[in-house]
């Protein structure tokens, strides 16, 4: 274009504005039509022209202006379409309506497009002629109205850069805030999260080690859980395991106490024995020796006192 | 809560409170045998060494008729079970094989019990042979009498009697 051989006043950026405005530009606007939208420090020319003022600028403008009612158009269709597939039936001459809406937007979209890039041709040749007439070259110059033209427009996108941005962030707690409200995150969490799998990557080992077993030890009340115990049965079973009654009759037994001791085991053994003769005798099926005589009060458990 | 250690052996606690068999009912009776006949030879010298003491010099040796024997020996050996199966449920004999006369709740039986028990038990001594032909180890006398002989080891007494439990059936 002819912006290079025209001189022109630098133009101080926001750079910081326009940087935040760049990251929250959607996808769908990244191309050649938008690189003059929120222009950076490398978006700038080697020549030193912060700004680059050019015939395709009218085009990006209008094309930026009609991203944003488009945006407008589809998030006001959206929700219409979501509240009424949730309230009623879809009413296809509502859609169709707005779709309606958004095509005729698209095209004056491009028509205001076409004519403003003609008007900005119209005026850039209408310009160059006035700048080119004797007196009048340097003092009223095409490149200084078209810096401060330019000027305004940064200063206006600025603004409104960080109205939206100050719109988004009061929207966004508010928006996300009614949508968790609506959501059973729970039910979603159970149904939808593999909880198994993120266990399974957790590094158990690595969290038990960061575990104070002795801080936790601290805290632990122990009189609370000796309360709780059975000593009492905590000792006999000990006592049976080591068999302390043996012990006691080993160490203090007699010899007739053995004797007699071993006339009874005798005995019982006979018994058994006798028992075994007659049921081979009489063919009954074999059982466990007494099962079917016991008698109440008299098991082992009762046992309290050395018989010897 | 479990139940107290017991001081019975291991090996006999699998034994404790069941039904004795013949063996040891056996073994227990005879030495009640050999106790009866000490208490009787006991008695015939009490007797004569009363008579001699009486009269000195016209001392003869007591010779009791054989009937007299018999019945003494059937009232001493009746007293004594009835006796010893009332107060602790087991005679000398069952207290050196580890054996316990109980009722049918498990207790001591009842003074008529024990004396019906004793006279079945003299009368008709093969009456415990039926022990070894029953499947619960019950004699004559204990199918009659609903009572039990079971493996005791513990010194302590069982439990009194059950009023109306352990009567005779």
């Amino acid at each position: 274009m002819s912006s290079s051989n025209v001189p022109m006043e630098p133009v101080p950026l926001d750079s910081t504005a326009g940087g935040a405005l760049a990251s929250h530009r959607p996808p769908d606007q990244d191309g050649p039509e938008t690189s003059g939208v929120m222009p950076g420090p490398a978006e700038s020319p080697p020549d030193g022209n912060a700004y680059p003022v050019e015939d395709e600028r009218s085009e990006t403008d209008a094309a930026i202006l009609w991203r944003v009612v488009r945006l407008v158009l589809e998030a006001a269709a959206g929700s219409a379409s979501a509240v009424d597939r949730a309230l009623t039936r879809v009413q296809p001459t509502r859609r169709i309506a707005v779709d309606v809406m958004i095509g005729g937007g698209a095209v004056a979209g491009d028509v205001i497009g076409r004519v403003a890039g003609r008007l900005a041709d119209a005026g850039r040749s209408i310009a160059g002629a006035v700048s080119r007439l004797p007196l009048v070259e340097g003092r009223l110059g095409r490149p200084r109205a078209l810096s401060l033209l330019a000027e305004r427009g940064h200063r206006e996108r600025v603004a409104a850069a960080a109205d939206l941005q100050r719109l988004v962030a009061a929207l966004v707690p508010a928006i996300a805030s009614a949508v968790l409200d609506r959501l059973d995150l729970t039910a979603l969490v159970r149904d939808r999260v593999a909880l198994d799998i993120l266990i399974a990557e957790v590094d158990l080992d690595a969290v038990a080690a960061r575990i104070d077993v002795d801080a936790v030890a601290r805290r632990v009340d122990l009189d609370a859980i000796v309360d709780r115990l059975d000593l009492v049965d905590l000792t006999n079973r000990a006592i049976d395991g080591i068999d302390l009654p043996e012990i006691i009759r080993e160490s203090t037994g007699s010899i007739s106490g053995d004797m007699v001791r071993g006339v009874r085991m005798h005995g019982i053994e006979a018994d058994q024995a006798v028992t075994g003769l007659v049921g081979r005798l009489f063919r009954r099926q074999p059982r466990e020796a007494g099962v079917d005589s016991a008698v109440a009060g008299h098991t082992a458990a009762a046992g309290q006192e050395a018989p010897l | 809560m479990s139940a107290p250690t017991s001081y019975i052996p291991k090996e006999a606690r699998p034994f404790q409170g069941r039904r004795a068999g013949l063996a040891s009912r056996t073994l227990a009776g005879a030495l009640d045998g050999l106790v009866l006949i000490a208490v009787l030879a006991g008695s015939y010298g009490a007797w004569a060494v009363t008579v001699f003491l009486w009269n000195p010099s016209g001392f003869r040796v007591p010779t009791p008729s054989r009937l007299l024997v018999l019945v003494a020996g059937y009232v001493v050996a009746i007293a004594y079970l009835t006796l010893c199966w009332q107060i602790s449920g087991r005679t000398y004999g069952d207290q050196v094989i580890g054996l316990r006369v109980v009722g049918r709740s498990g207790g001591t039986l009842r003074l008529a019990t024990a004396l019906v028990r004793a006279v079945i038990c003299v009368l008709v001594p093969l009456g415990l042979l039926w022990t070894a032909v029953s499947r619960q180890n019950r004699s004559l006398a204990d199918l009659l009498l609903r009572t039990s002989v079971v493996y005791d080891w513990r010194t302590a007494p069982p439990p009194a009697h059950v009023a109306g439990a352990d009567d005779a059936a």
